[in-house]
C-alpha cells in the first residue's frame, strides 16, 4: 500500500530523514513515534508529497510520488493536522465537503458531508452551519477527521491529531477513533499516525515505528516492542512511559496517565 | 468623399497652422506677486481676443521652468536674478542690464524660452525686522545687522536658506551669523516675526506684508543681492506660433514700476481683494483695457464661514477634482500593488528588496516626486496621477505580501494536503484570509493619497490643494482652511467608505 524506500531529507545542516525505509500494508494502522526532530512528521508529510525527499522513493498504491500528479493523489488521501487546519472562513459544512467538491462530485455532497459529521459524533443539523471558531478544540478535531473521511479515502494521514487536546477530550476522541477503526467507515482504511505519546500509539495502532534522528529504531506490534525491544533507546522509551511487560495489555493503559 | 476625408485629416494633423485653436497657457509660481502678474497677463491676452488657460501656483522655479521648456505652459512671470542664479547657476556681474542681457542670451539655448522686455520694476530679496526692535538696536543696513546678529533669531523660508543668493551668500558677504535660524513658510514667517518668535525674516522688496506688519527693510549696503527685474518668460512655441499673444504681453513691458507693484501686492495681501479684481483694476489704470461698464463693489474681508459660502461652487468642483485624483490613482495603485504583492510572495528572495524599493518612493518628499514627473509627463493630471499612484503603492504591496504570507499557515497547509491547487489555495484560502490586512493597506494608502493629492496643485493638477497653495502664498488662512478642512473631511469620508468595504470582505462573518 505505502512504501518509503531509503528516504533522505536534509534541512540545511539538519538531517530529518536518514536513509529510512518503511512499508505499510493495506488496511493497517502504523503509528510513528519519537521525540521532536526524530523525523516522524517529515516522514508522514512525504507520504502525500508535502515533503519531497532529497533521495529515495515513496510509493503510494504502487504510484511513485516523484512522477504522480500530487494534486489528484492528495484528493484520495485523508489528512488531519494537529490543530485541525480548518479553513476559518468556511462553515463546518463547507469544510467537511471540501474534498468532495475538489473531486467534482456534484450529487450527494451535502448528504455525504452530513454522514461524515455523524461518523465523528456531531449532529449535522447543529454543526453544519457553525464557524470553526465557534467550536471547542475537540469539536474542531472531530470536524477535521470528518473532513478527512468524507471522501472515503483509502489512506488516512494523521499528524498528532489529538496532541493539543486536554486529557479527557483526548481520551474521548481516541475512543471514537478506535470505534471508527473497529466497526465504522475507517475499517478498511490504511492509516499512518504521528504521535509523541506512546500510550496513544499502543492504543490506536497495529504496529508502532520508533524513529530517532531520522532513522528507524524498531517497528513492530506493541507486544513485540514490549517483549523484545531491539535497542537500548526503545527500552528506555518504554520505561520512561511506564510501559513494561505487565502493563502491556491494551486494556490496562489509561490514556494520558503517563503525562 | 476621399478628398474630403483627406482634407479633414490634414486639418487635424496640422494644428500649428491654426494658432488660435490652442489656448495660451499662463502660469505662475506660488506667491502673491506671481499670481497677480500672471492674472494680468491672462486678462490682457483675453482682452486682445486670445483664449487663455490658467495654471497658477506651480510648485517652484524648477517646476515652472521644466513646464515651460516642455511646452506644458507658455508664459509665466520670472525674475532675471533668479534666472541667472538658480537656473543658469552663474554669479551676477554688473548691473540690471548686464543680468538681463545674459539671461536673454542663454535661455533660448538652455531652456527653449525667451525673456520679453522687463516689466519695469525690480523685486529683490529683502531682509526685514520689526520697526521697533530695529530702532532700539540702531539697525538700518545689513552691515548694522551683522554687528548684532549674534543675539538674534532668524525665521527664513527654506528656499532662502538653501539658495546661493540667499543665506549662504549673504552670510559670507556680510559676515552674518545668527543665534538661531529657523525654516519657516511664508505664511507663518511674518506672524512669527510679529509675535516676537523670531527677530529677522526674509521677504521681497515689493512685499505688501512688509507694510501690514510695520517692518523695516534693511538696506543692502554692500549690494549683495543681484538685480531681480521682473519680466514675462515665454516658451519658444508661443514665440513661434502666436505673435499676436507675444505682442499683447509686450504691451506690459516697462509699464509697472515698483510703487505700482507694491500697491497691487498690498491690495491682495493686506486688503484681501481677489486677484482677478486687482489685475483688472491695474490693467484699466494702465489704459490697457477698457473702463468698466459698471462700478464693482470693493470687497471686504469676509470671515471663514462667509468665505466658504461664497466659494462653495469652486470648492465643490475642487473636491470633485480631488476625488478624481484620489480615485484614479488609488485604483491604479490597487491594480498594480495587489498583484505585485502576490507575485513577490512566491519569491522570498527578491521580495524584500523590491518592497523596500517601493518604500523608498514613500520617503521622497511628495513635491519632489511630482517634480520628477514633469520632464516625462508635463504638468497637470497625468503626472499627478502617476506620482500619487506611486505614493500609494507601498502600503498596498506591503500588506498584500504580509497578509498572504501570514494567512493561517495551518489552514493553508491543510488545504494543500487535501488536494487544492496553488491557484485554488490563493483564491479560496489565502486571499480571503488576507483580505482584512490588504484592506487595511488600501485604507492607509487612501488616507495618504487624499493628503498628498493636495500637493498636486503645485503641478497644475487642481484639487483642494489649489486654495491651500494660494492661501499659503497670500498668507490668507481662510483660503488655506477652505482647502484643508474639506481635504481632512474627505480623508475621513474615504476611510469610512473603505471601512464599509472591509466589513464586506472580512472572512469571519459569523454573528457573535
Amino acid at each position: 500500500m505505502l512504501s518509503a524506500r531509503a528516504l533522505v531529507k536534509r534541512y540545511g545542516q539538519t538531517v530529518a530523514l536518514d536513509d529510512l525505509s518503511l512499508d505499510v500494508a493495506t488496511g493497517e494502522c502504523v503509528a510513528l513515534v519519537g521525540e521532536s526532530g526524530s523525523g516522524k512528521t517529515t516522514l508522514l508529510r512525504s507520504f502525500n508529497g508535502l515533503v519531497r525527499p532529497d533521495s529515495g522513493r515513496v510509493l503510494v498504491e504502487s504510484n511513485d510520488l516523484a512522477t504522480t500528479d500530487l494534486v489528484a493523489l492528495r484528493r484520495r488521501i485523508g489528512y488531519v493536522p494537529q490543530d485541525g487546519g480548518l479553513l476559518p472562513h468556511w462553515s463546518v459544512g463547507r469544510n467537511v465537503e471540501l474534498v468532495l467538491r475538489l473531486r467534482g462530485e456534484g450529487s450527494g455532497v451535502t448528504e455525504r458531508g452530513d454522514q461524515a459529521l455523524r461518523m465523528v459524533g456531531l449532529e449535522p443539523s447543529v454543526f453544519r452551519g457553525r464557524w470553526p471558531r465557534e467550536l471547542s478544540g475537540g469539536q474542531r478535531q472531530r470536524v477535521a477527521i470528518a473532513r478527512a473521511l468524507a471522501a472515503s479515502p483509502s489512506l488516512l494521514l494523521l499528524d498528532e491529531p489529538f496532541g493539543a487536546l486536554d486529557a479527557i477530550t483526548r481520551a474521548d476522541l481516541q475512543d471514537s477513533f478506535r470505534a471508527l477503526r473497529a466497526t465504522g467507515a475507517a475499517r478498511t482504511m490504511t492509516c499512518v499516525l504521528v504521535t509523541h505519546d506512546l500510550h496513544e500509539a499502543f492504543l490506536l495502532a497495529d504496529r508502532v515505528a520508533v524513529l530517532r534522528g531520522g532513522h528507524l529504531e524498531q517497528i513492530g506490534t506493541p507486544a513485540e516492542l514490549v517483549s523484545a525491544p531491539r535497542t537500548t533507546y526503545v527500552r528506555e522509551l518504554l520505561a520512561r512511559a511506564h510501559i513494561d511487560g505487565l502493563a502491556s495489555s491494551r486494556a490496562a493503559i489509561v490514556p494520558g496517565a503517563a503525562s | 468623399m476621399i478628398a474630403r476625408l483627406g482634407l479633414a485629416a490634414l486639418l487635424l494633423a496640422t494644428p500649428a497652422e491654426v494658432p488660435t485653436a490652442r489656448p495660451v497657457v499662463v502660469a505662475s509660481k506660488p506667491f502673491g506677486e506671481s499670481y497677480i502678474l500672471a492674472e494680468m497677463f491672462a486678462q490682457l491676452l483675453e482682452a486682445r481676443g486670445i483664449r487663455v488657460d490658467r495654471r497658477p501656483g506651480l510648485g517652484a522655479t524648477e517646476v515652472a521652468i521644466r513646464a515651460l521648456t516642455s511646452g506644458a505652459i507658455d508664459v509665466y512671470p520670472e525674475y532675471t536674478g533668479t534666472g541667472l542664479l538658480v537656473l543658469l547657476h552663474e554669479t551676477p556681474r554688473g548691473g540690471a542690464q548686464d543680468v538681463y542681457a545674459r539671461v536673454a542670451a542663454e535661455f533660448p539655448r538652455r531652456f527653449h524660452a525667451r525673456w520679453l522686455p522687463p516689466l519695469g520694476f525690480e523685486n529683490s530679496y529683502a531682509i526685514a525686522m520689526r520697526r521697533k526692535s530695529a530702532d532700539s538696536l540702531g539697525v538700518r543696513t545689513l552691515s548694522d545687522l551683522a554687528r548684532v546678529a549674534g543675539g538674534l533669531r532668524a525665521g527664513l523660508t527654506p528656499d532662502f536658506i538653501g539658495r546661493s543668493d540667499g543665506l549662504p551668500g549673504l552670510a559670507r558677504a556680510y559676515g552674518l551669523r545668527f543665534r538661531d535660524v529657523r525654516a519657516l513658510l511664508p505664511a507663518v514667517k511674518y506672524r512669527a516675526l510679529a509675535a516676537g518668535e523670531v527677530d529677522v525674516v526674509d521677504g521681497y522688496s515689493t512685499d505688501g506684508l512688509i507694510e501690514r506688519y510695520d517692518l523695516r527693510v534693511l538696506s543692502d549696503d554692500k549690494e549683495f543681492f543681484p538685480p531681480y527685474e521682473a519680466a514675462a518668460l515665454i516658451g519658444e512655441r508661443l514665440a513661434r506660433e502666436n505673435p499676436a499673444a507675444v505682442a499683447a504681453l509686450i504691451e506690459l513691458s516697462g509699464r509697472i514700476d515698483v510703487a505700482r507693484m507694491r500697491a497691487l501686492n498690498r491690495r491682495v495681501e493686506v486688503e484681501g481683494v481677489p486677484i482677478p479684481q486687482v489685475a483688472r483694476e491695474a490693467l484699466r489704470s494702465l489704459a490697457l483695457v477698457d473702463a468698466p461698464t459698471a462700478m464693482e463693489s470693493a470687497s471686504g474681508r469676509p470671515g471663514l464661514a462667509g468665505y466658504l459660502v461664497a466659494s462653495r461652487g469652486t470648492l465643490l468642483s475642487l473636491t470633485a477634482r480631488h476625488l478624481l485624483l484620489v480615485g484614479v490613482s488609488l485604483g491604479a495603485a490597487i491594480l498594480v500593488g495587489v498583484p505585485l504583492g502576490l507575485f513577490l510572495e512566491g519569491r522570498s528572495r527578491s521580495a524584500e528588496p523590491v518592497i523596500r524599493g517601493v518604500g523608498v518612493i514613500q520617503t521622497l518628499p511628495g513635491i519632489a516626486l511630482l517634480a520628477f514627473m514633469i520632464p516625462v509627463l508635463g504638468i497637470g493630471m497625468a503626472p499627478a496621477l502617476v506620482a500619487l499612484a506611486l505614493y500609494s503603492l507601498y502600503p498596498i504591496v506591503r500588506n498584500t505580501f504580509t497578509g498572504v504570507r501570514d494567512a493561517d499557515p495551518s489552514a493553508v497547509d491543510a488545504a494543500r494536503a487535501l488536494g487544492m491547487t496553488d491557484l485554488q489555495i490563493l483564491r479560496q484560502v489565502r486571499l480571503p484570509l488576507a483580505a482584512p490586512v490588504i484592506m487595511a493597506g488600501i485604507r492607509t494608502a487612501a488616507v495618504i493619497d487624499v493628503g498628498t493629492a493636495t500637493l498636486a496643485a503645485f503641478i497644475g493638477a487642481g484639487g483642494l490643494g489649489e486654495p491651500i497653495v494660494s492661501g499659503l502664498a497670500l498668507s490668507d488662512s481662510r483660503m488655506i482652511l477652505s482647502g484643508a478642512v474639506p481635504a481632512a473631511l474627505l480623508a475621513l469620508a474615504v476611510d469610512a467608505a473603505l471601512a464599509g468595504v472591509e466589513r464586506l470582505v472580512r472572512p469571519h462573518r459569523s454573528t457573535d
